[in-house]
């Protein structure tokens, strides 16, 4: 019997529709997809860059008959739902039924794929949309879908496509998060035949995890398991230790979808929030469960957004969750449980001075259009005549100067000084033990694409097994911060100014984010009068001291005519 | 719970456990300190669940009993009290607490002792024993090379072990490394040889704790630390993880050995540091016969160049490091003349005073350009 439907057209208008493939990495994800749905438990992923992409997976599932295999090329055609109730209960990643038609329009897909049962398997080879052959093969149980020749009839999208590596690192990403997922399936991603990652597929998250991340990762992490029917969360977290810089080591899954979901980062972070610096964000694999009535995946073409009809209760079930995992971890000692209930003794913590609430209308509006400082032409030494009051809201130096109040934002001034130090080649520190650090399949494809410049600029690293890198020497700008943390954050910076880039141009980026990296190290701190005045004096010197390297003002003055008039004293 | 105690004596006690209490918590009840009056005395407790400070002063105890008190408020009261005696009454049933002394009468609001998480001290297990203001000047020496940054939690503090009747204290935080030891005193299994790693917040509380005359003893166990110094103890959690095997990166011999001055060579340093203080330029330690050039260069601001007398045996040195690592050696290291070792322009180099065996600093130097 067949068992793949072209959905009717009432179906099909209520299913959010998209484009599904816009880079190799949506290729990837969608077959993953496929393979995921056929219940199969070992999947290959190989990627190749010559000229233009090729993309094999294959699987052990339970693969098509030779009747269903030309349909899973049709457009709205799929095994997965057949009426609207099914599309409120999908369990399954796919139901639109339009990933390998789509997949199939823009480059040549061959799909080889074979039931338990059949004797032979089938072949159909689609170019461009079009069928080309449909033939009897011999075949393994299971299905390999081909494709090469990606957007071969889309130039321009092939043209936006970013670097090999980027996109690499990207695929890594998508085929990392699913195999977080489905720590049941034994997972192998190569690309051009260099092994990139490989999962056991026995069943245990953390197995999957040390595979992934390494063990020294998987030490740190704590076990969480809370449930508040009908919503479970579970999963691991990591101690502060492993905080990184940005939050590409999030992973959330609802019903083991991968999903980006503002509910579940905020509820994530809320319980660390006292415990994480600012900047800092948690490392987490977190997974919620419940009935698939309860979600709406059908937000997103790309699936990846997800609603829930209870936002707050779940957001708080995994705050709850997370919390106790954490202080679980840290208390070793027997706490009673009145005392955690109790409002007690606590002290109100002291308040840093608060931020000004300037609003745009009414009285406020005095002082609301302020001009930033770069825009005031020919006082080139107006910065070494500053004198810092003090620090507002540990982000800015607070001064008087000629003829009015001025603000400097910290960052942004270590920003620039630090990026002209940076100029020509940064002095190195040597390390008096190598650091090993394991950054993540995604961060190690984007270290081996940048490798030379990072070394550049002081970061020497080699590759240290399968996960990890060990670090022999970091720019000395960094001072004493701690190297691992430093690297990460640099990899992650790299990894959002976007597409890899070559020769000065590399060099350039590889320069900012490094200024930038520096910037956040030394920015985070208090500052003492003296250090104040030594940053602003370091800014005054600089060429170009009114902007930071991407280009934010450094410098806000508030003219004293406006005080003034503000206080109707004019 | 009804007490009379001495204003001055429980001042210091609660200003010295004061330093344990939970500046900012999840856990409300760790803003207080834990009072409990038995027998003769006054048992004073305070804690952040990392660390723990435990004191006791004499009291003359009417009725026995517990009480958490608000700290910062209690502290301030009490330090703000005249000489002479407080007395100290709670009131079981809501936990307010009443100090009086001649002609004033406070009431402060408490909480249940119950509420307290109960800490264990570890009173029976065997402790080692050494002097005071020896295991001051080991925490001197060393806690500074200690990572500040939490990313690798076991660097932030302390290795501390028992080696051939010494105890031995190293931290490092990958850019260098400090290392003590001290005889010890007394040994009944405080210490093993694989030692255990203490936090350096807690080790700059112990170091406070100390002073020059008498001894200290140190019991650690599973998870956990104790110091006791007189009526004091002061218990901290361990960190986790393994400490990095640093004999293995301490050099076994070297290129080249200069002794000179500790003084005259800080000085040196530091002026050299000075100019290129906000650029993050290194120093530069060029020596040839006996001559050492100090040069420091910012071509903003100038050109910083000294020379100082040394004895040189081996090669000639060119080496450059960050300021702050160099700076922060000399003034761990004791002496009127110190030794300084290298291995090569991008090897480690030691420094160690040169009649002390006993303290040595290891740093790394930087590939300048
Ligand atoms: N790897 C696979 N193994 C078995 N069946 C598959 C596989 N890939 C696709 N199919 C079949 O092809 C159909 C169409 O796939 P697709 O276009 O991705 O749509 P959807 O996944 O939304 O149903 C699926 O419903 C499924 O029946
Ligand atoms: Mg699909």
């Amino acid at each position: 019997m067949r068992r793949i439907k072209v959905l009717n057209e009432d179906v099909v208008r209520h299913i959010a529709a998209g484009e599904v493939v816009e880079h190799p990495a949506s290729v990837v994800k969608e077959l993953v997809e496929n393979a995921l749905d056929a219940e199969a438990s070992r999947i290959v992923v190989e990627v190749a860059h010559r000229g233009s992409w090729t993309i094999r997976v294959s699987d052990n599932g339970w693969g098509m008959s030779e009747e269903d295999a030309p349909w899973a090329l049709e457009r709205h055609a799929t095994s997965k739902i057949a009426s609207l109730e099914d599309l409120r209960r999908v369990r399954t990643l796919g139901f639109r039924g339009e990933a390998l038609p789509s997949i199939a329009a823009v480059s040549t897909l061959e799909l080889v794929t074979r039931t338990p049962r059949a004797p032979h398997g089938t072949r159909v080879l689609v170019r461009g949309g079009r069928r080309q052959a449909v033939e009897p093969v011999g075949c393994a149980p299971g299905t390999t879908v081909t494709v090469t020749d990606l957007f071969f009839n889309v130039p321009v999208r092939a043209k936006h496509l970013s670097g090999d590596k980027a996109e690499v690192a990207r695929i890594t990403a998508v085929v990392t998060a699913l195999a977080l997922a489905n720590p049941q399936v034994a997972f192998r991603l190569s690309h051009e035949g260099r092994r990139l990652l490989e999962t056991p597929g026995n069943g245990e998250l953390l197995d999957a995890v040390i595979s992934l991340y390494g063990r020294d990762t998987a030490e740190q992490l704590l076990p969480v398991e809370e449930c508040d029917e009908p919503f479970r969360v579970r999963g691991l977290i990591g101690r502060m230790a492993l905080a990184r810089s940005d939050r590409s080591h999030q992973y959330f899954f609802v019903n083991n979808r991968p999903v980006r979901s503002r509910t579940l980062r905020t509820g994530l972070e809320q319980a660390y929030a006292t415990s994480l610096p600012r900047g800092k964000y948690p490392w987490a694999v977190l997974f919620v469960e419940c009935t698939p009535e309860l979600v709406d995946v059908n937000v997103h073409p790309a699936k990846q957004r997800v609603r829930f009809t209870a936002e707050a209760r779940v957001r708080e079930l995994v705050r709850r969750a997370v919390e106790r995992a954490l202080t679980g971890a840290r208390t070793g000692w027997e706490i009673p449980k009145s005392a955690v209930e109790t409002p007690g003794v606590a002290e109100k913590p002291v308040p840093y001075l608060p931020a000004p609430s300037v609003s745009a209308k009414g009285e406020g509006a005095h002082i609301a259009d302020l001009e930033p400082l770069w825009d005031i032409a020919g006082e080139s030494d107006v910065l070494s005549r500053l004198r810092p009051l003090g620090q507002l809201a540990r982000r800015y130096i607070v001064c008087e100067g000629p003829d009015g109040l001025y603000l400097v934002d910290q960052h942004a001034a270590h920003e620039r000084i630090h990026f002209e130090q940076l100029q020509g080649d940064p002095a190195v520190q040597e390390l008096l033990m190598p650091v090993v650090v394991e950054p993540g399949p995604e961060q190690l494809a984007l270290w081996e694409s940048h490798r030379v410049a990072l070394e550049r600029a002081g970061f020497r690293a080699e590759q240290f097994g399968p996960t990890a890198l060990a670090l022999r020497s970091v720019p000395s700008a960094l001072g004493n911060a701690e190297p691992r943390d430093a690297f990460l954050q640099l990899l992650s910076r790299l990894r959002e100014a976007g597409p890899a880039r070559t020769g000065a141009g590399e060099w350039e980026l590889v320069q900012r984010a490094l200024a930038a990296c520096v910037a956040a190290v030394k920015s985070s701190q208090p500052l003492s009068m003296e250090e104040m005045r030594r940053l602003i004096s370091s800014l005054a010197a600089t060429p170009r001291p009114w902007t930071c390297p991407h280009g934010r003002p450094t410098v806000l003055k508030l003219p004293q005519q406006r005080i003034d008039r503000y206080f109707h004293r004019s | 719970m009804k007490l009379i105690a001495s204003q001055e004596v429980l001042s210091e006690a609660l200003q010295t456990v004061s330093r344990a209490v939970a500046p900012r918590t999840t856990l409300p009840v760790l803003a207080g300190i834990f009072l409990k009056a038995e027998e003769d005395h006054l048992q004073l407790l305070a804690s952040d669940l990392e660390m723990a400070i435990r004191s006791r002063v004499a009291a003359d105890v009417e009725r026995a009993g517990a009480v958490v008190v608000p700290a910062r408020y209690f502290a301030e009261l009490v330090k703000r009290a005249p000489a002479g005696d407080i007395e100290i009454a709670v009131n079981p049933d809501n936990w307010t607490v009443e100090l009086q002394w001649a002609g004033a009468d406070y009431v402060i609001h408490g909480e249940a002792p119950e509420n307290y998480p109960s800490l264990p001290f570890g009173e029976d297990d065997g402790s080692c024993t050494l002097e005071q203001a020896m295991l001051k000047e080991m925490i001197r020496q060393t806690v500074f090379a200690a990572a500040t940054d939490e990313a690798r939690p076991v660097l932030t503090g302390c290795l501390m072990r028992l080696r051939n009747g010494h105890v031995e204290m190293v931290a490092t935080d990958g850019f260098r490394l400090a290392y003590r030891r001290v005889p010890l005193v007394d040994d009944d299994q405080g210490l093993t040889d694989s030692g255990v790693v203490i936090p350096a917040r807690a080790l700059q509380e112990v170091a406070r704790l100390l002073g020059d005359q008498g001894t200290v003893s140190i019991s650690a166990r599973a998870n956990q630390a104790t110091f006791t110094v007189a009526d004091t103890k002061l218990m901290t959690r361990l960190l986790e993880g393994q400490f990095p095997a640093f004999e293995k990166v301490i050099p076994g011999h070297y290129r080249s050995m200069m002794r000179l001055d500790r003084q005259r060579f800080h000085q040196g340093c530091e002026r050299a540091a000075l100019l290129g203080r906000d650029r993050g330029m290194g120093v530069r330690l060029t020596v040839q016969g006996g001559t050492l050039t100090i040069t420091g260069v910012s071509s903003e601001v100038g050109r910083v160049h000294e020379e100082l007398q040394v004895e040189l045996e081996g090669e000639a040195i060119e080496i450059t490091f960050n300021p702050r690592f160099l700076l922060d050696g000399l003034r761990a290291v004791a002496g009127e003349r110190v030794i300084f070792e290298t291995t090569g322009p991008f090897g480690p180099a030691r420094m160690r005073g040169e009649d002390d065996p006993d303290f040595y600093y290891i740093v790394l130097p930087l590939r300048a350009v």
